[in-house]
């Protein structure tokens, strides 16, 4: 090992923590939500605005609630509730869904698409 | 060389002249070097697909020994071409060409090569020596570092894939220095 070699380890081992910390901080907030209607873009929006929606679905609608950046599903007319029961949503990537009246919400950082979750092969 | 070597193999084709078919390919010296040690990195890298990962994107990379050993002892361009008709190769072998599998392999070898060409660079232009487990360490820091911006902007544009980051590039640092340990003892034997 020759003393370039002892600095390069030396600084890698104490910037790695620093790697950890960078990207292993708290997730962030969303700012935007995207509603999904039988597998279709429905619409984006912002979670800045208190707001109470109707989407219309394949059983009837769904009341989507937003305050204060976080968004969920208030009510919905399928049976298990399981969207409602999945509360409130605030944070960047999280997902809610409502299968059987076919109305999906993924909360997202950025205005740009997020066309992928995730692939693979 | 490869681009003079299929050009000459397509005009050979084409003209119907006995003499031109005739035409045998120059090679030097470093094209049967590039060939051997290519081959050499090819085979590891085939025994090297059948280990299982515990975690998806990690391999031991055991074929970028031979990439650190081919720069300590020819040189980057050398290390370059060996490289990347390993990765290439490699991958027609394997059946992986084109696919996600090979953009990711293709990314990572490019990265740690133009890592390693600056840090050759250094090495020769200044008073900063790497020796090969340097070579090895930046080599698998940068190859994985390369890969995850490769495959946050092609595969999976979702942030949360970073969080893997930090704990494949603790594994590079690991592997980087166990494959530096091995070239540089293979470099010690065979010089």
């Amino acid at each position: 090992m020759t003393l370039a070699d002892r600095l390069l380890y030396l600084s890698t081992l104490i910037a790695l923590p620093f790697v950890y910390l960078y990207f292993w901080q708290p997730v962030q907030n969303a700012r935007y939500a995207d509603i999904h209607v039988e597998g279709h873009h429905q619409k984006r929006i912002s979670l800045n605005k208190n707001q109470v929606l109707h989407v219309h679905g394949n059983q009837g609608d769904s009341i989507i609630e937003i305050n204060n950046g976080k968004i969920r599903f208030k009510d919905s007319p399928c049976t298990s509730k399981r969207c409602v029961l999945s509360g409130w949503l605030q944070h960047s990537g999280e997902f809610a869904a409502c299968l059987p009246n076919r109305i999906s919400i993924a909360l997202l950082n950025h205005a740009d698409t997020n066309r992928y979750d995730s692939i693979n092969f | 060389m490869l681009i003079q070597t299929v050009m000459i193999a397509l005009t050979s084709k084409l003209m119907k002249n006995d003499k031109e078919l005739q035409m045998q390919i120059q090679t030097n010296r470093d094209d049967h070097r590039i060939a051997w040690l290519a081959a050499l990195a090819i085979t590891i890298h085939l025994l090297e697909s059948v280990i299982p990962s515990p975690v998806p994107g990690l391999k031991p990379g055991l074929a970028n020994i031979i990439t650190i050993i081919v720069l300590c002892r020819f040189g980057i361009s050398i290390a370059v071409w060996v490289n990347l008709l390993r990765v290439i190769v490699g991958s027609l072998i394997l059946g992986t060409f084109l696919s996600p599998t090979f953009i990711l392999s293709l990314s990572g070898a490019i990265s740690s090569l133009l890592v390693l060409a600056l840090a050759s660079w250094i090495s020769k232009h200044s008073f900063v020596h790497f020796s090969a487990m340097g070579y090895s360490l930046l080599a698998a820091m940068a190859h994985i570092t390369g890969q995850f911006v490769i495959a946050y902007l092609l595969l999976i544009p979702h942030p949360a894939m970073w969080k893997l980051f930090p704990v494949l590039l603790s594994f590079a640092v690991l592997l980087g220095t166990v494959n530096g340990i091995i070239s540089q003892n293979i470099l010690k034997r065979i010089l």
